[in-house]
């Protein structure tokens, strides 16, 4: 009898031992132990550049919306397909409103990169500090600057955060302008401690010079204050680098792009391990997976807008380099059929329509036409997503810009307009205008996210285009997304 | 000493019979013999006891159910036997007098299983059903939570169609939240957590169903949302009459039954001849702005006539086969029962097979103080799958559905018909009979259990569980299946969860002074539960051949994701008492106490405390209701208590980095693997808890020919566990998981039971189950921050739909989860819907629209009738209808294919989509109010007629029964869609967009024999 109650109450003495509830981690790493590995310090700063990657599709949405929102090209709609609720459509006819999917994705991508790098630099600043930490802490500023830059250029005025503790969780907006003097100096102070040379997908001095330039070009519309002098002194800055131009205007856009001369910053898409350009899926119809050995069907939308097309000259080399149309044919030489209609598949570069259906356009022309984008070379065999990296910085861009200062400047900028027309295989130009300069920017930059910008700068952005009347109200900076204003209410108040 | 009792006992009866022969001589006596039987049946009663009142003297009825007693005249002979009315008979002459006697119809002394105990179900004091084997439906039924439709009030079991592998929802008295699972906790033979499914519904004794937070609360972690307490059947040390039995006996069962399954209800769509006259139409429409038009300008004729749903749905073959063993004897018992089943599903491509297999044994030794029961259950299930949720290149029934029936399904020179009319439009036998997809899961379940009595009345015991789930996940899609941009996949997934259980109790039942009843329980609780596996998948194979099998045949697996592993997991600690007392049975009082903790929560609230108190009274046993003869019961009961919920998945408390995504070092240009927060850690993370008041009457009518409980409660969630978008900064991540928010539930539950008629051969059971609940959101919570006030759920896409207004849930303070939140629709105007709108006019912008709650998804009353006739002693009929009341669909399917544009003449449509292009509509899908339909409905669920052969006569056969039985004869409803039927579960439910499998009308033939 004593011996079972020996037993019970060993039992029970046992039992309030087993009273443990930690929670033992095992897939994921305890926030305790986090960085754990020297090279897990080292590899900080890459999630930083990680955020660029939604930046050129319908995930990050800032591509889209510089091209779309601009006269350059257009997402129709092609009977069934490319309605999506009108979202192309709205971006196209400035049409949008605060709860559209590209002013809701973009504001969201850009913060995710504004708080990742002050995440980043936060979790730094709680190491051992050494001269390589230190150097890199600057260069997550610059590309934190980088991020504020496109949130103004696209919102105008925003809250302005530099570290993730002790934040206010509901923060106000504060001006564009005290924005853009903050990121300024910020770069300003980091230049000297920045890599100089050739990275092009990483923060060095000279993409530190070419934001600098960038923002001061676009000082008037950013603070009211025009700043030509400092913008033509980066842009000089940024030419004395290592940069030239190509001879083929191609090469800065084929798949292996990385190593191009004319790219000083751009994101390094691949096509496994970094995806997210995917142009060519939303361009090409649904049967010329067959013209580039592809195994998936693109989508058949983007095309240029009629207008913009006709802008290239006949003999312009961009014209037949940057687009893709007339009869198509498969990689064997033979003609491509269309799916549904199985006629011959010949892309007509000009759209009837921006909203096609059964009651306005024929099959054929719902489902062909309209010249595709063809900018990007979309290799042999391509995937659903591109290899080539997508240049956020090129050259040509900053020799068209400084030939834009000297001529806002009263000077002449026919020299550093005429390389480029040269090269594009049309005729030079003497006493280039502002308005010439402006429609050459387009033909080269086309389709490298810089329209909108440059519409703007020109206050051409709210005029009226193909299948678009003149803005009712000034629509050059989105509406901060009602998600975002649902959340903190102090970014409706102005300041 | 107990041997000297025995003696003594023994004298005294023997005393008793001298004196009962003494006086016997000196009154009038008489021999009285009779036959006692079974009234309807005629059976024997064996062993029935016949007793003359006021003395010892009695008898016991022989094999034939005969009797032979000696009284004196006027003696009044009762005759008893365990499970049937006690019947008097008062002796005038000598003779025979024959009896037949009813069956007890309620069983005051069933006995029913509660947390960690029985009770007899006159004691109980909280809401607890029962639901027996007998009582089960059976036909088509791939899981045992099926076989329990409609029996039990307050338990909704749910699903949406008729796929064989898709798992029932639960949802006791409305349970709900946010983000936490609110599936019951099922308790298996004593083990909690345990899978439902690893049991077969034949092998089920009883479902216990603790309903209300007094009863659940003992098991305090999960008792939130309700405890299904299920117990297989037990070999028994009693033989096939009833009677105690000394000896071995056995048992040798067999049954197999086959079944036809048939799509119940198509979708009525366009057929080939309406889409060509349509064209032809169309065609006239535009040749009056074009005369040189053409019909392939308009339309691009596949030229055949197909019916696709016709070649997606086939008829469905089902078979069971079942065998078991059991017996035992008076100090062992053991069962041993194998099931296999296998269902063919109506759409082409799906199936399930199942063999579920149980051995359990029981022992008794040192005196029968020390009872040991082990128990090994295992289940192999293997399921084949296609996909029909969505609306992509493999979703059967969207594919089916769309297609233009002009197209062939092969082309005229072999291989399946393909044609690109649009953007991801596949031929959907070629994607049923291309992609492999099924699962093959194996569920194992242990337990080992010791009982010992220490002294008298006290029982100690250790119980030990051990329970495991295997399955592998298998994907595969040949290359060129479709034009894909990654030629062809596969994926294996394989998981595995473990959970083991140790639970120690003490249980003191004593009876003090006769009239005090008291039960003590107390006890402890150990559960840890932990979850691991991997996949591995690609793109680009190069064999089709090897593909399903073989991963190295994929030549692309370099992707982010393409190969990983995890394992998470959890611990759950308890301790826990309960006391139980009554006076008399008249008066009873109950508590418990339990003590929870769960390593899910936060450092600062891991542990919680879970309290409930209940009484009784039993009016019936009051001195001034003992005379009313038709008052068998009457009972009032009231209950209090809090439970709580865990289940939200592990860590969530806690600060974590994992592996987000590969990136370039832009310095060293290596590719790097870069962390990222998990979510934000939340130290505060705690409990979710559930308070509820619960107030019942059981009652009982003559002799309990009519008998039943009402139960009215009212509950209240608090700390709502849920995870929100918080804004980054200040978070580090983007995702909380906090407490916030409340909501209620209030309801009322009716279980009548009756025996209209008991004649000699014919009695008819029935029981009506009956429940309303209405459940009520008190607070979003402080983590909510939509100005509008309304959360919203049920987001549709589909094609041609983006947007954020395009939600049909609307979550609300005030209003009910699952209330259809949604703009009027007034008339058509310029081709578009055109609605109200919040600034009082009208407008055809969505996101400016007006909206009302239309109607609710859950059913306001849920009904089921249940009905078992038999005649003579060979047949019996059973029959049971199940209702739903005031429940409605959002029919989305209907909206996606109603309009014309964009599907007409290209695709296909309802036929609908005509009158609106004549009315000149342009839209795609559109939201509106007009979608919403009443899906009240009654159903037959279940039909069973059965013969029982009489095999007295052949001694080595005890039992052979025939049956034909029918699942789903025919549904009565205004709904148009597939099925009337919602999953209820989560927070936006009962919406119909071509997800729905179809629901089937099953015919049954079976036998069972046992020997």
């Amino acid at each position: 009898m004593k011996i079972k109650y020996l037993i019970l109450s060993a039992l029970f003495i046992s039992l309030l031992s087993c009273t443990k509830l930690d929670e033992t981690v095992y897939d994921k790493i305890p926030g305790t132990e986090y960085p754990e590995t020297p090279d897990q310090i080292a590899n900080l700063s890459v999630d930083c550049y990680g955020k660029l990657r939604p930046f050129a599709d319908d995930e990050g949405w800032w591509f889209l919306a510089q091209e779309i929102s601009s006269d350059e090209i257009c997402g129709p709609t092609r009977g069934s397909d490319w309605d999506d609720g009108g979202k192309w459509r709205n971006m196209y006819q400035h049409a949008w409103t605060n709860n559209d999917e590209g002013v809701n994705r973009m504001w969201s991508s850009m913060w995710t990169g504004i708080t990742t790098c002050n995440q980043t630099l936060d979790m730094m600043n709680q190491l051992p500090q050494n001269p390589t930490l230190m150097a890199k802490k600057q260069e997550v500023m610059v590309l934190r600057s980088f991020y504020y830059y496109l949130l103004i250029d696209n919102y105008g005025d925003a809250p302005y955060l530099t570290t993730t503790i002790n934040v206010p969780e509901q923060p106000f907006k504060i001006k564009r302008a005290a924005i853009f003097d903050s990121i300024v100096n910020t770069i300003k102070t980091a230049m000297p401690s920045l890599k100089t040379g050739d990275k092009k997908s990483m923060v060095t001095q000279n993409t530190a010079f070419a934001l600098l330039a960038k923002l001061y070009l676009n000082a008037q519309v950013y603070t009211g204050t025009a700043k030509w002098q400092e913008a033509l002194s980066y842009c000089d800055s940024v030419l004395a680098g290592p940069y030239a131009l190509e001879s083929n205007l191609l090469a800065p856009f084929v798949t292996e792009n990385q190593n191009s001369r004319e790219i000083i910053f751009s994101i390094p898409y691949d096509e496994n391990s970094f995806t997210g350009f995917r142009l060519h899926m939303r361009t090409l119809h649904y049967q010329m997976n067959l013209k580039y050995d592809m195994t998936v069907g693109p989508w058949n939308g983007f095309a240029v807008v009629p207008t913009f097309f006709d802008t290239y000259e006949t003999t312009d080399l961009r014209k037949e380099g940057y687009h893709i149309f007339g009869p198509q044919y498969d990689k064997d030489g033979v003609i491509i059929k269309d799916g549904l209609t199985l006629e011959d598949l010949v892309l007509t570069p000009h759209l009837p329509f921006l909203n096609m259906n059964a009651s306005n356009t024929t099959p054929q022309e719902l489902r062909c036409s309209g010249a595709r984008v063809g900018k990007y070379e979309i290799k042999m065999g391509a995937m659903d997503n591109l290899s080539n990296d997508l240049p956020l910085f090129r050259i040509t861009d900053f020799y068209l810009m400084k030939a834009e200062l000297l001529i806002r400047m009263g000077q002449n900028g026919d020299d550093w307009v005429n390389p480029i027309r040269t090269r594009a295989g049309v005729s030079t130009w003497t006493g280039t205008t502002l308005d010439q300069l402006l429609a050459e920017r387009g033909r080269e930059l086309y389709c490298e996210g810089h329209r909108r910008q440059d519409l703007i700068r020109y206050g051409k952005f709210g005029q009226s285009k193909w299948e678009k009347p003149v803005d009712a109200e000034d629509r050059s900076i989105f509406p901060i997304p009602k998600w975002a204003t649902d959340a903190n209410p102090n970014l409706l108040i102005n300041l | 000493m107990k041997r000297k009792l025995h003696f003594k006992f023994k004298n005294l009866i023997l005393v008793c019979l001298f004196l009962g022969a003494a006086l016997s001589l000196s009154a009038q006596t008489f021999e009285v013999t009779g036959t006692i039987t079974e009234a309807g049946t005629g059976d024997p009663m064996i062993g029935a006891t016949v007793l003359e009142k006021g003395t010892t003297n009695g008898t016991v009825a022989d094999i034939s159910g005969n009797y032979k007693i000696k009284v004196a005249k006027g003696a009044v002979l009762k005759f008893s036997l365990i499970g049937y009315l006690t019947k008097e008979v008062t002796v005038e002459k000598a003779g025979a007098i024959d009896v037949s006697m009813v069956v007890q119809v309620t069983t005051l002394n069933d006995v029913i299983v509660i947390g960690y105990g029985t009770q007899k179900k006159t004691d109980k004091t909280g809401a607890v059903s029962t639901v027996k084997s007998d009582d089960l439906n059976g036909g088509v039924v791939t899981n045992p939570i099926q076989a329990m439709q409609g029996k039990a009030a307050g338990v909704l079991i749910s699903k949406a169609g008729g796929d064989p592998s898709a798992d029932y929802k639960v949802r006791i008295r409305g349970a709900s939240g946010f983000e936490s699972n609110t599936q019951p906790l099922y308790v298996v033979d004593g083990i909690p957590g345990a899978d439902p499914n690893i049991v077969s519904s034949d092998d089920i004794e009883s479902y216990n169903i603790l309903k209300d937070a007094a009863s659940t609360a003992i098991y305090g972690s999960r008792g939130s949302n309700g405890v299904i307490i299920i117990t297989t059947k037990k070999g028994k040390g009693v033989s096939k009459d009833g009677s105690k039995d000394d000896g071995a006996y056995s048992n040798i069962e067999f049954s197999s039954q086959i079944s036809m399954e048939r799509v119940a209800k198509k979708l009525n769509l366009m057929t080939a001849a309406q889409i060509r006259s349509y064209a032809e139409q169309l065609l006239a429409e535009k040749r009056v702005t074009n005369d040189t038009l053409t019909m392939k300008d308009v339309f691009i004729d596949g030229g055949s006539s197909t019916d696709w749903q016709n070649e997606v749905f086939r008829t469905g073959i089902a078979y069971t086969n079942s065998l078991s063993f059991s017996g035992g004897n008076k100090h062992s018992s053991y069962v041993a029962a194998v099931t296999n089943a296998d269902w063919q599903g109506t759409m082409k491509g799906t199936g399930k097979n199942q063999t579920t297999a149980h051995i359990s044994v029981n022992h008794k030794a040192i005196n029968d103080k020390l009872t040991l029961a082990a128990n090994l259950m295992g289940s192999f299930e293997k399921n084949d799958y296609e996909n029909y949720g969505g609306w992509g290149q493999e979703d059967i029934i969207y594919q089916a559905i769309s297609r233009n029936p002009t197209d062939p399904v092969y082309n005229p020179t072999g291989g399946y018909y393909q044609s690109s009319r649009k953007f991801n439009y596949e031929n959907p036998m070629a994607v049923i009979n291309g992609i492999t997809n099924n699962r093959d899961a194996k569920k194992f379940l242990g337990s080992l259990k010791g009982d010992f009595e220490i002294i008298s009345g006290l029982v100690a015991s250790v119980n030990l569980g051990y329970t495991n789930e295997d399955n592998t996940f298998n994907y595969f899609r040949p290359a060129n299946l479709y034009a894909s941009a990654d030629n062809g996949a596969g994926r294996k997934t394989y998981n595995s969860y473990t959970q083991k259980v140790m639970e120690i109790t003490g249980n003191y039942t004593k009876t003090i002074s006769k009239n005090h009843n008291l039960n003590a329980l107390l006890g402890y609780s150990w559960q840890e539960s932990t979850s691991s596996g991997f996949w591995a998948g690609g793109r680009d194979a190069q064999s089709n051949y090897a593909g399903p099998f073989n991963l190295q045949v994929l030549n692309d697996m370099k992707r982010w994701g393409d190969v990983g592993s995890y394992k998470n997991q959890s611990t759950l600690v308890g301790f826990f008492g309960r006391v139980q007392y009554n006076y008399k049975s008249k008066y009873f009082l109950s508590g418990s106490l339990r003590r929870d903790g769960s390593s899910k929560f936060g450092a600062n609230n891991k542990w919680g405390w879970f309290p409930t108190a209940a009484i009784g009274w039993s009016l019936d046993q009051e001195k001034f209701l003992s005379d009313t003869k038709w008052l068998s019961q009457l009972k009032l009961r009231a209950s209090y208590g809090i439970s709580g919920n865990q289940e939200i998945g592990e860590y969530h408390s806690l600060l974590l980095y994992q592996p987000s995504g590969w990136g370039t070092n832009a310095e060293t240009g290596k590719e790097v693997i870069t962390f990222s927060a998990a979510w934000n850690a939340n130290p505060d993370l705690k409990w979710e808890q559930t308070s509820e008041y619960n107030f019942g009457v059981d009652f009982g009518f003559f002799n309990s020919r009519l008998s039943g409980s009402l139960e009215v409660y009212f509950k209240e969630t608090n700390d709502l566990l849920g995870s929100y978008q918080v804004p980054v900064p200040p978070n580090l991540a983007s995702t909380t998981f906090a407490n916030a928010g409340s909501m209620s539930n209030k309801g009322i539950e009716l279980f009548l039971m009756a025996y209209p008629v008991s004649t000699k051969n014919f009695t008819w059971k029935t029981s009506l189950t009956a429940s309303h609940n209405k459940t009520e959101v008190l607070d979003l919570g402080s983590y909510f921050n939509q100005l509008d006030g309304v959360r919203k759920e049920g987001y549709l896409s589909g094609p041609g739909m983006v947007g954020d207004a395009n939600y049909v849930t609307g979550i609300m303070v005030g209003q009910e989860i699952g209330a259809f939140y949604l703009p009027t629709y007034v008339a058509l105007q310029n081709g578009k819907f055109i609605y109200e709108s919040e600034s009082g006019g009208f407008t055809p912008d969505l996101s400016h629209a007006k909206r009302s709650i239309v109607a609710t998804a859950a059913p306001k009353v849920e009904l089921g009738w249940s009905n078992t006739l038999t005649y003579g002693k060979h047949l019996s009929l059973d029959f049971s209808f199940r209702a739903w009341i005031g429940n409605h669909v959002y029919n989305a399917t209907k909206m996606f294919f109603d309009f014309p544009d964009s599907h007409l003449p290209d695709l296909n449509a309802f036929p609908e989509a005509v009158d609106w292009h004549n009315q000149g509509r342009t839209s795609s899908a559109q939201i509106a109010d007009t979608y919403v339909e009443n899906a009240s409905f009654l159903k037959l669920d279940y039909v069973s007629l059965a013969y029982d052969f009489n095999v007295s006569k052949i001694s080595w056969l005890k039992k052979l029964s025939v049956y034909v039985s029918a699942n789903n004869v025919f549904t009565i409803t205004g709904y148009t869609g597939v099925d009337p039927e919602t999953t209820v579960n989560g927070l936006s439910f009962g919406i119909d967009q071509y997800n729905v499998y179809p629901k089937t009308r099953a015919y049954t033939a079976g036998f069972k024999v046992t020997f």
